[in-house]
């Protein structure tokens, strides 16, 4: 009996450290996710019409960005919703 | 002899640059002839997509350096091969993330950015840069470069490439940072893209973005280093006695002095001496007598030489030597 308690208090613990730990990371996470999103979008100015890096360069880049495209897919996808996902982070309903 | 055209402790790069139809390519020819009759290992190489540098030779060249005489080489860039090698490397990269590629649909990105502007300038900034990597082979390089305004682009792209490096390294360290401030207390992060699991970089030695940026820098640094230094570098231009040359040549001088590029001698070529006086010719003399005397005023601090209209091509080797001879002795 005793033992399920120590158990279930121990659980409850990591489940509180563990959405605390996520918490903390959430406006770094977000920033990330700007930052990544703004370095694509700086390599792929042609697109959107500002002034490119040297070509050269960004061929040189590209084979490794996969994780910083997909995270400019999605932050395009997003991009209507960009209000609520900051309203979220405030706690704001 | 002109000091600024020798090698001095290491091999010496000469640009010879000028509008189109001046006789840079024949003035470079000539310089090349010189240099390697006086026993320096010289390269000439055109970098002009029209090019005529065999024409001047009589001799077919390719972008492999051909020996034409003695310390002699000479080869011509092939612009066409240098971007579809371009485009061979890139789809070589794009075979190693095949498996992605499903899931992110990035062949469409590369499209479009292989036919991006500027390719041509970046291409020709790559082949001058692996030139000079193995500069050492020679004794002198002479570079004959397409009209003003492409070579101007080019002499200015190593240092425009170093602003962007380094603003893409300021980012991406910025990214990093993060990564590394979130792995600290959340633990490895890993992104899972096309069923394959790949552990995000958080350290600049292990981020294959930052190894790049900081290889393309140090990359774009060398040529900036080489082509800025008077002991390495001289840039030559050559004009017509015309207004239009002469006000090229002027904003050449004024560019080339922003990038800190070294700018030393100014060749006219093609001035008219005429033993009698030919009423057609009155305007075109009075032009060239207000140009010959602009020059001297604007280029002050600069080697002038004047280079006259010869009754004939000067083609072939002899003819080379002795122009050049004049352009090396002043």
């Amino acid at each position: 009996m005793g033992r399920k308690i120590i158990d279930d208090v121990r659980a409850f613990l990591t489940g509180f450290a563990g959405s605390f730990r996520q918490q903390s990371t959430e406006y770094i996470e977000f920033e990330l996710r700007e930052l990544e999103n703004v370095f694509t979008l700086t390599l792929m100015g042609a697109f959107i019409g500002i002034p490119s890096p040297p070509t050269t360069l960004v061929m040189r880049l590209m084979p490794h960005m996969v994780r910083e495209i997909h995270v400019m897919q999605q932050r395009a996808v997003d991009l209507d919703d960009v209000f609520a996902e900051v309203a979220g982070m405030f706690d704001i309903d | 002899m002109r000091e600024y055209l020798l090698p001095k402790e290491e091999f010496r790069t000469v640009f010879v640059i000028g509008k189109g139809g001046v006789g840079k390519t024949t003035t470079s020819a000539a310089l090349a002839v010189a240099l390697a009759k006086k026993g320096y290992r010289t390269l000439i190489v055109s970098l002009d997509p029209a090019h005529n540098l065999g024409d001047v030779f009589m001799v077919k060249l390719t972008d492999k350096p051909k020996k034409l005489a003695e310390n002699l080489y000479a080869s011509e860039l092939d612009m066409e091969k240098l971007i579809k090698g371009y485009l061979k490397h890139l789809e070589k990269n794009l075979k190693n993330m095949y498996r992605y590629l499903t899931v992110i649909n990035l062949e469409k990105y590369f499209e479009v950015l292989s036919y991006s502007p500027g390719i041509e300038e970046y291409a020709t900034l790559e082949a001058v840069r692996e030139i000079l990597v193995s500069g050492n082979e020679w004794d002198v390089i002479v570079f004959d470069t397409p009209p003003t305004g492409l070579t101007l682009r080019v002499l200015a792209l190593p240092r425009i490439s170093l602003i962007w490096a380094d603003r893409l390294i300021e980012i991406r360290r910025k990214i990093l940072e993060r990564r590394r401030a979130i792995a600290k207390i959340q633990g490895e992060q890993k992104f899972v893209v096309g069923g394959e699991e790949i552990t995000l970089a958080k350290e600049e030695e292990e981020d294959a973005v930052m190894k790049e940026l900081k290889a393309y820098r140090s990359e774009v640094e060398f040529v900036e280093r080489v082509i800025t230094d008077p002991d390495r570098t001289s840039v030559v231009a050559v004009m017509n006695p015309e207004m239009l040359p002469l006000y090229e040549t002027e904003r050449a001088y004024e560019s080339l002095k922003k990038f800190g590029i070294p700018f030393n001698l100014v060749v006219v070529n093609k001035v008219i001496t005429l033993e009698k006086d030919i009423p057609e010719l009155r305007v075109k003399l009075d032009a060239q007598k207000k140009v010959l005397s602009g020059i001297e005023k604007r280029f002050r601090g600069i080697d002038i030489i004047r280079i006259p209209m010869f009754a004939e091509e000067p083609r072939g080797l002899e003819w080379l030597e002795k122009l050049g001879g004049s352009v090396l002795e002043g």
